[in-house]
């Protein structure tokens, strides 16, 4: 058997871009803090007060970013969020005897109820039905805001902020300085794992599920930390003005609100305080250059607009392209340099070639089985009992030709098509109750035909998604050197299918799970990239403990890495052997040829 | 009850057929279109303008209805040439970006001024079993029924109807069969924009003459919409008059008056929950 360097795997790789490192971290809030610092001394008390709207607005397109930027779902209600942290703050401003502080936490708090249930609808749905909900919510909260006037504001009762905020710098300073604290705490959260799986969901729901991370946590995540945020602007809005009023939150204001969110790609901190500063002062200075303030909102308009043909995320992420373009050679040309690395180390390690250990222990329970297994869509019959097992430590290979069934069957067993008959079970334990993401934390992982990644994420933080908790330093080496798969800093949209496909087979073992399924890994590569692939396939259940089913077209991979092979043709089982023999079966060749088969 | 009822199927006929619009949508060229009612609004409002300057009611509306069509017309052509093979959220942001453009002009040049509406409109009232229906229902019920049948018939037997269903579906087979797909996407726009001003003629004397409120009629739209799942045009009609009627009723209640504007959110919190009860998440594979 001819051996392929694994240099192979990574050749014609384009230039990795890193994920943005520790400068970022301390140069974005040092310098917002020296603006805050700063600005009091040069502006007037009118500029102020417009300034401290900026803050505001900075959180509620925040706010926005943060659910449609990250987590990729449409929301036309952050200002119905905000209304209700100014009405909880006026209440308990006006009723109350709690802190000033106190006040403007529980008004963010008393929002988050209220961002779950509108997340509720969206665990069953994406996008654009997502946006009609969030518009109606909106609309019935202004229903509400319009027949029932603020607390306090009937009576023109003031809402009151205690001396020491009171004045306009001090207020001014007050809510940017809530605004820096804020964004540092959801970067905090976006980069751990709650922020990689609200990118994650954006990608792909199916993939989120696959890699084990629960898709209802992600978006429920999501909208509360949104809701919360926005429900503090609304009491810091209550704090500035006062006197409240429903056109202050209303549901055109909310629309605009994630055009501009759109607009500037307020996902990231930046972008959100350039929202904010577009939104605040556009209407007080177009007046000033003689157009009519509402002009601002068809910039609004069109920025989004033109920010969605050029696509790439929005202005604030063409900003931090332009500064990676000029900062960045540095970064890029470190993290091509560990990719070599990496290949040397793990040559040396995959030639050993231990296909031969990795033996069937005979009498152990499978570490997957599938018993009898039907799938049926109306008429059509996609799998008709299908029955076969995975022994701890194998790696087990399914083949057949097109239509035969397999994706079904993978489907069917990692949770993507519920209404199946018969039964997945794993380490002997049946798991057919389970959902998608549940079954891939009970040990069964999955990979998928066509890359389903998350590319906004760095490669490490994929594998500490994957794996279901930070993974150790020591194991992250071996896995992305043994998978030959960029370095962990590089981020996975910027690598080229080949590697994500390599991130994506080391993120399953991660967890180290019962069962790996791995559905056509070798799809669109050349023989000696398929035979390289295969090569490490063979030594996962030695180095990382669990089984592997194969799932592929290329006879000479499952030849080469597996130890039984099962073959299925029309939704049903037509052999099941080691593989030369099954290979050898009339039927298979019948089936893989179509031709009638000889009497055997 | 009853009356008030009654009284609320003119608007539901208007929310069913500004839902067809919107279904119709979404099936030929995959776009939830938040900016429908607000082009329909600009209809509405050259009619007023038209009609308050003497012009009479059947060439004011012409007008008006061509007017919605060619606003329509405008953002088909952004969505043709720039985003015709966007995805659905990207086509859908277009939209509510066209929302706010569209409002924000149409307040520059309508302004906020009440404006006489015309009487022709409200047509005369008969009795039918003690309750009293104007004209102006029957036609917006009527037509709303008409205009579901004459779309599914369209879709269904015609060879243009044929030919959207093909650009719709597999718009690069269509045009690889040499179909225009640029000029029957806006076409769909305009005839959307056309019809939807029609059925913005029928509420339009019930409504606020603000321009914004008008162009949020798109809500109970998308709400019937639901309702039909964003496919079946007779459901969608079902689910507009329903809206109508609740909302009618509702406003019989000096309890419930005030949360009329509740009744399509409800409606569609339970249409989604309903309809995407068996889903696991996007496409296989």
């Amino acid at each position: 058997m001819s051996l392929v360097s694994p240099a192979v795997l990574f050749r014609g790789r384009s230039r990795p871009a890193a994920t943005p490192g520790l400068a970022a971290w301390v140069a974005g809030p040092a310098a917002a803090v020296l603006v805050v610092l700063l600005l009091p001394s040069l502006l007037s008390q009118y500029w102020l007060f417009v300034a401290t709207s900026a803050a505001i607005f900075a959180l509620a397109v925040y706010s926005a970013g943060i659910v449609t930027g990250l987590a990729g779902m449409m929301t036309l209600c952050q200002l119905s969020f905000a209304a209700i942290g100014a009405w909880t703050f006026a209440d308990l401003n006006t009723h109350g005897t709690l802190p000033f502080l106190v006040q403007v936490l529980v008004s963010g708090l008393v929002a988050v109820p209220f961002g779950l249930v509108i997340g509720l609808p969206a665990l069953r749905l994406r996008g654009i039905n997502l946006a009609v909900v969030t518009l109606a919510f909106a609309i019935a909260i202004d229903a509400y805001l319009t027949n029932h006037i603020f607390p306090g504001s009937a009576g023109l009762t003031s809402v009151l902020v205690p001396s020491f905020f009171s004045s306009t710098t001090a207020y001014f300073d007050f809510s940017w300085i809530t605004v820096v604290v804020l964004f540092i705490v959801v970067s905090l959260l976006r980069h751990g794992r709650v922020g990689s799986s609200w990118l994650a969901v954006r990608q792909s729901e199916r993939a989120t599920a696959a890699i084990g991370s629960s898709v209802p946590w992600a978006k429920l995540t999501a909208f509360a930390v949104s809701a919360f945020i926005a429900g503090i602007a609304g009491a810091l809005t209550a704090g500035q003005l006062g006197i409240l009023a429903e056109s202050n939150f209303d549901v055109t204001g909310s629309i605009t609100l994630f055009a501009v969110a759109v607009m500037v790609g307020s996902q990231n901190p930046e972008g959100a305080v350039l929202g904010g500063v577009l939104y605040a002062f556009l209407p007080v200075v177009l007046p000033m250059i003689g157009i009519s303030d509402d002009w601002g909102n068809l910039l609004f308009a069109f920025g989004a607009i033109q920010a969605l043909m050029k696509g790439g995320g929005g202005a604030s992420n063409d900003l931090r392209r332009l500064f990676r373009g000029v900062f960045g050679k540095v970064f890029g040309a470190a993290a091509a340099q560990d990719a070599r690395l990496g290949d040397a180390v793990s040559s040396a390690s995959a030639t050993k070639g231990v296909r031969e250990r990795a033996t069937q222990r005979a009498g152990a329970k499978p570490a997957f089985e599938i018993r009898d297994l039907s799938v049926r869509y109306g008429e059509v019959t996609a799998l008709s009992d299908v029955s076969l097992s995975v022994a701890p430590g194998q790696v087990a290979g399914l083949i057949g030709p097109n239509g035969a069934g397999k994706s079904t069957l993978v489907d069917a067993a990692s949770g993507f098509i519920r209404s199946y008959q018969g039964s997945v079970l794993v380490d002997g334990q049946p798991i057919d109750r389970l959902g998608a993401h549940r079954r891939a934390r009970a040990g069964l992982r999955r990979s998928f035909q066509q890359d389903r990644t998350i590319h906004d994420l760095s490669v490490g933080a994929y594998l500490d998604l994957a794996a279901g908790h930070r993974v150790s330093r020591d194991k992250r080496r071996e896995l992305l050197e043994f998978f030959v798969c960029p370095p962990p800093e590089v981020r996975l949209g910027s690598v080229d299918l080949m590697s994500r496909r390599l991130v994506e087979i080391a993120g399953a073992v991660a967890s180290a799970p019962k069962v790996v399924l791995l559905d056509e890994p070798a799809a669109g590569l050349s023989p000696q990239e398929s035979a390289a692939l295969g090569e490490r396939l063979t030594e996962i259940p030695e180095r990382f403990g669990s089984s592997v089913l194969l799932i592929e077209h290329d006879i000479e991979l499952v030849q080469t890495a597996c130890q039984w092979v099962t073959v299925m043709d029309f939704g049903s089982v037509i052999a099941s052997a080691e593989p030369a023999e099954a290979l050898g079966d009339p039927a298979v060749a019948s089936a893989y040829l179509g031709q009638v088969a000889s009497a055997a | 009850m009853i009356q008030a009822g009654i009284t609320g199927l003119s608007a539901g006929g208007a929310y069913a057929a500004l839902g067809v619009c919107v279904v119709l949508l979404y099936r030929m060229v995959a776009v939830v279109n938040f900016s429908l009612a607000a082009a329909a609004a600009d209809g509405w409002f050259v009619l007023l303008v038209l009609h308050q300057h003497g012009m009479a009611y059947g060439p004011a509306a012409l007008i008006g209805v061509a007017t919605g069509a060619a606003v329509s017309a405008i953002v088909g052509t952004i969505m043709a040439l720039w985003f015709a093979e966007a995805d659905v959220r990207t086509k859908s942001t277009i939209g509510i970006a066209a929302f706010i453009a569209i409002n924000t002009i149409s307040f520059r040049v309508f302004g906020d001024n009440a404006r006489p509406i015309p009487t022709q409109l409200t047509g005369r009232a008969f009795e039918l079993g003690g309750v009293y229906v104007t004209g102006s229902t029957v036609a917006a019920i009527v037509g709303s029924v008409v205009l579901a049948i004459a779309v599914s018939a369209v879709l269904a037997k015609t060879r243009i109807g044929s030919e959207l269903r093909a650009l719709s579906e597999r718009p690069r087979t269509a045009e690889l069969m040499g179909m225009s797909v640029r000029l029957r996407t806006i076409s769909v726009w305009a005839v959307v924009g056309a019809i939807a001003t029609i059925a913005m003629l029928a509420i339009g004397p019930q409504q606020s003459s603000s321009f914004s409120a008008m162009s949020l009629l798109v809500v109970p739209a998308f709400a019937a919409a639901l309702v039909g799942l964003f496919r079946n045009f007779y459901a969608t009609v079902i689910g507009g008059i329903a809206i109508g009627v609740i909302q009618g009723m509702a406003s019989e209640s000096s309890t419930f008056a005030q949360y009329q504007d509740v009744v399509p959110f409800v409606i569609i919190v339970v249409a989604i929950l309903w309809a995407q009860r068996g889903e696991v998440w996007d496409v296989a594979r």
